[in-house]
């Protein structure tokens, strides 16, 4: 194998080749910029993903293997992919447009435009046709975790939205957590990279950029580390930094940009998981993610869906309860159903990059949040009595029998002793203008430094309520036009 | 390419090998495995116990440094912290011990927080740790099922 110079001349660099980081390679090769892409994760084919179990995909696909704490009460686990292609490869494939009024609020609070609907329209209408996005529909009797979910919610009045999704031909595997062994989820791996890659894009797998090195005014150079081992500098004109929500504010950290806000303040949703047990079988393993949300209290940032159900989730989400609970749930697996009440929470996560690698994470959740997950359990609970439930699974080792049970548990409940979730980090360099607590402008750059875009999920002025990789990526493809307008200096 | 071995790739191994045979040997000393028969009647077979220390060793080698190091330390006070909650050696322990000390030492601070990790860490390993007996089927070629209203093809 030919050895890598220890310095490298480029035109565009780009940081990161998830969600936002694949937008701006594409966009960029199609200028004619040939960027390299630097990703600190590995490359894994659909081939690698199939052949391996989940438990081995998890541990090579995600950052930590999926077990990054984010400190505090309680310790919050949160999920986020490392290989290229970034979360995309791990996530949901879920693929919403951001609510218009979401768009004008934070246009209106972060003092920058350009980024409404109308704005944004002809780039998520591009983002649509290249991940093939679609509306499940159902294939009975596959899913019938998220037929129930709709029963329950026909039965009380309540809205429900079918899921978008960017697949193509989708097996309905249930694996898309641990990444599609199909290769019908259209991640960044399988769409804006290849194509990119055509048009000149260079991908630099298992190349973990360690700083940006800069003179106070204009970017000089990323310094890397390869697959190797050993050092890289590159000397970009240009560099697209989309390293993640958490990546992105601990680069700008360790390399001296913005480190005292960057990640203070990081916006995020938290999963609670319930486990529901029908009398009639469910079969929840024959089915996708879901293809039912329940959107009734979408206005207060509270969604309610299926997960992927194995039998490892399940065990796992049950190794609090008595070894009997364990062991009959297990044999009762076609009976259960698992449920995600997603949460926007309005306390926020402190990242910050520790001198030895890896980042220390806290949140500081609010009593209004806490308040906001015993509502949303509430809720879940009412959804799924009424779809049938005979039984639900619910934290602090509970389970129970009827509405009414529910009622009596949740004003006692304490949040900060449930196992919680996150996989959605938004908003940690927001963009915005100064004043406004805004730590880069509508083109993602950090004020007072040149040559340097944020472009990713940390770049969103606040939380998006809904899944976020369609937000993230219309702001991706916007940045990078942006820019791509600009003059070139000689 | 040439024949040459890539001495990176090699480097990478040994480091990431070095890293697991560690929390391997913590996880051992840890004496976990021993309470996860019991509060975990799925991992009581020895092919699924042993899927599930792969997973926790495997998880643990993969986290950041300071987080492996810290979790290396902890596991292996686990002996010392039960015999202080139960007065009794985790090795020699009976079922019943085992089982009240585990749920003592998942309510203390930190290692609380270890133990109760590395539990789900287990459970999920042992049961989703096995690789597909049948090959995946390739996604379907047929058309999208249905394509959103603003899709403009
Ligand atoms: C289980 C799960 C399910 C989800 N489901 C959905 C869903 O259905 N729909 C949805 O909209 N969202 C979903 N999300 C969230 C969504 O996928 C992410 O919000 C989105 O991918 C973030 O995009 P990003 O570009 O900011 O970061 P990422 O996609 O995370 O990409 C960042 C990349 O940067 C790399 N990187 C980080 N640091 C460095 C460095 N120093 N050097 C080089 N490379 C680096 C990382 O390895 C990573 O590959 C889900 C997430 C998870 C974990
Ligand atoms: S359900 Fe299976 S085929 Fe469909 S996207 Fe998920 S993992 Fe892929």
């Amino acid at each position: 194998m030919a050895e890598r110079p220890a310095v490298i001349d480029c035109d565009a660099l780009v940081i990161g080749s998830g969600a936002g980081g694949a937008v701006a390679a594409l966009e960029l090769a199609r200028a004619g910029r040939r960027p390299i892409v630097l990703e600190e994760g590995p490359e894994v084919s659909v081939a690698d993903i199939a052949d391996a179990s989940p438990a081995e995909n998890m541990r090579r696909l995600y950052r930590n293997a999926g077990l990054s704490p984010i400190h505090g009460r309680p310790t919050i686990a949160f999920g986020e992919g490392r290989c290229v292609g970034g979360t995309t490869v791990v996530n949901g494939g879920l693929l919403w447009h951001p609510p218009a009024d979401l768009l004008d609020r934070w246009a209106l609070r972060s003092g920058v435009d350009g980024y409404r609907a109308e704005d944004l329209d002809a780039h998520l209408r591009d983002v649509t046709r290249r991940l093939s996005v679609i509306t499940h529909t159902e294939r009975p009797p596959a899913n019938r975790d998220s037929r129930l979910l709709a029963v329950g919610a026909d039965a009380l009045g309540w809205r429900r939205q079918d899921a978008r999704r960017a697949v193509r031909g989708c097996r309905h595997s249930n694996r898309c957590a641990t990444g599609c062994p199909t290769g019908a989820k259209q991640s960044m791996a399988l769409t804006y990279l290849p194509q990119a890659r055509r048009r000149g894009a260079r991908v630099d797998a298992g190349t973990r950029v360690v700083r940006i090195a800069h003179d106070g005014r204009t970017v000089t150079a990323v310094h890397a580390v390869g697959p190797d081992g050993r050092r890289t500098t590159y000397r970009p004109n240009v560099v697209f930094l989309a390293a993640g929500a958490l990546g992105t504010p601990a680069l700008l950290q360790r390399s001296g940009i913005h480190a005292r806000r960057a990640g203070r303040h990081t916006a995020i949703h938290v999963n609670l998981r319930v486990n529901a047990r029908f009398a009639d079988p469910v079969a929840a393993r024959d089915g996708t993610i879901f293809t039912t949300q329940l959107h009734e209290f979408a206005d207060l940032g509270i969604l309610v869906m299926p997960a992927n159900l194995t039998p490892g989730t399940l065990a796992a989400s049950l190794a609090g309860h008595a070894p009997r609970v364990l062991e009959r749930l297990l044999a009762d697996i076609d009976h259960v159903g698992t449920y995600t009440v997603q949460v926007r929470v309005s306390g926020s996560v402190r990242v910050t990059a520790l001198p030895a690698g890896g980042l220390l994470l806290r949140h500081h959740l609010r009593a209004s949040d806490r308040e906001l997950l015993r509502f949303g359990l509430r809720q879940a609970a009412r959804v799924l009595f009424a779809a049938g439930a005979v039984e639900l699974y619910a934290p602090e080792r509970r389970v129970l029998r009827s509405v009414e049970e529910a009622e009596a548990f949740v004003p006692r409940a304490d949040p900060r002793r449930w196992d919680l979730v996150s996989v959605h980090a938004m908003a940690s360099c927001p963009m915005g203008l100064p004043e406004r607590g805004g730590l880069c402008d509508g083109y993602g750059r950090p004020y007072g430094l040149r040559g340097l875009h944020l472009c990713d999920a940390s770049v969103l002025p606040g939380a998006t309520g809904v899944s976020p990789q369609g937000t993230i990526m219309a702001f991706a493809h916007e940045i990078t036009d942006r820019y791509l307008a600009l003059p070139r200096l000689p | 390419m040439s024949g040459a071995p890539d001495l990176g790739a090699l480097a990478r191994d040994r480091a990431d090998r070095r890293a697991l045979a560690r929390t391997t040997r913590a996880l051992r000393a840890s004496g976990l495995a021993r309470v996860w028969a019991v509060r975990y009647p799925p991992l009581r077979e020895p092919e699924a116990a042993a899927l599930a220390g792969g997973h926790v060793a495997g998880s643990l080698a993969a986290l950041a440094p300071p987080y492996r190091a810290a979790f290396g330390v902890l596991l292996r006070l686990v002996p010392a912290a039960f015999r202080l909650v139960t007065g009794r050696r985790l090795e020699v322990a009976s079922p019943e011990v085992l089982a009240a000390g585990a749920g003592r030492l998942e309510r203390l601070p930190v290692l609380g927080t270890v133990v109760r990790t590395t539990g789900t860490l287990a459970c999920y390993g042992a049961l989703d740790g096995v690789r597909p007996a049948v090959a995946a089927r390739a996604a379907g070629t047929e058309l999208p099922e249905r394509a959103w209203p603003n899709d403009p093809r």
